[in-house]
């Protein structure tokens, strides 16, 4: 092949990774309302959800993100509220019940244990506060 | 999952964009030329080099992978301290699937398969650009499919 064209595939491979790294970039870190069965703590291994909002962490051990994610969301919890990390190795039920492509990803649970929000990858920090105060509004 | 021994996360992403560049050369050359079958295409030779340095950071950890000591020693010093630190098994699993694409890649490409190398390299290339450009974490993506998919789960993970 001539280098024109070589030079024309790589720089299109480029440009497709770049696209890629936008759109992904886009849906990164804010909450959107899911709705679905009520959880018990017993499935994803708590003694009992928060009185305000249970914020379930999911996460792996090739989470690279989620210590960022932890810092977020303990920076937006309010005094009812309660983080928790569910390990997904060990609750494979969670993996299939919410579908879970990436970690992390993080549950926001209402008091009676229904799932209200959802935040894919490291939360926004300037948003999240807001966003939850949101799902408290309506719950 | 504990912070305290975590790496700083600019270091996977600055060792990224060597490989991404180096990707580049391979792609390159296997676009305009070599032959399939053939051990001493330059191609082949530097995506054979590539792999193994991503068999040594899968296999030794992302912290003692030469781009990782290069940052450590040259690049780090230089930068204001982190955010916050990251886990190291990440970008380690992310080393591991680039080592078996790129593998993969070498194999087919010595049995006689056209344009193996090139493909391989392609791959490679868009997880490094996107490791080295947004941050992408392959191993969050790739790590939670395979649990989706029963291939991976069922113990605890061990710390």
């Amino acid at each position: 092949m001539p280098l024109p064209q070589a030079l024309a595939i790589v720089a299109g491979v480029i440009a497709v990774a770049l696209v890629i790294g936008a759109l992904w970039q886009r849906s990164q870190g804010s909450a959107r309302t899911v709705s679905g069965p009520v959880l018990t703590p017993a499935e994803v291994g708590v003694r009992d959800f928060a009185p305000g909002l249970t914020l379930l962490l999911l996460t792996t051990r090739t989470c690279g993100r989620c210590p960022a994610a932890r810092r977020v969301l303990d920076g937006a919890l309010g005094p009812d509220d309660r983080r928790f990390d569910v390990d997904l190795e060990a609750h494979p039920a969670i993996v299939e019940r919410f579908a879970v492509l990436q970690t992390p990803t993080t549950i926001v649970l209402d008091r009676t244990g229904a799932p209200r929000a959802r935040i894919a990858g490291v939360p926004e920090p300037a948003a999240l506060r807001q966003q939850l105060d949101r799902v408290l509004e309506t719950a | 999952m504990s912070t305290a021994n975590g790496i700083d996360p600019r270091g996977p992403r600055f060792g990224a964009s060597i490989t991404s560049a180096l990707l580049i050369a391979v792609l390159l050359l296997a676009l305009t030329g070599g032959s399939p079958g053939s051990a001493s295409d330059p191609s082949f030779l530097l995506l054979a080099g590539l792999a193994a340095l991503f068999w040594w950071g899968a296999l030794a950890g992302i912290r003692r992978h030469p781009w990782g000591l290069l940052f450590a020693r040259l690049v780090r010093p230089r930068l204001a301290p982190p955010a916050e630190l990251e886990d190291p098994a990440a970008p380690t699993f992310a080393q591991g699937v680039g080592a078996v694409i790129t593998s993969l890649g070498l194999v087919l490409h010595l049995v006689g398969v056209p344009g193996a190398i090139a493909v391989a390299a392609g791959l490679a290339l868009v997880a490094a650009l996107l490791n080295a450009v947004v941050g992408f974490c392959l191993g969050c993506w790739i790590f939670a499919l395979l649990l989706r998919t029963g291939l991976l789960g069922r113990r605890r993970a061990a710390a």
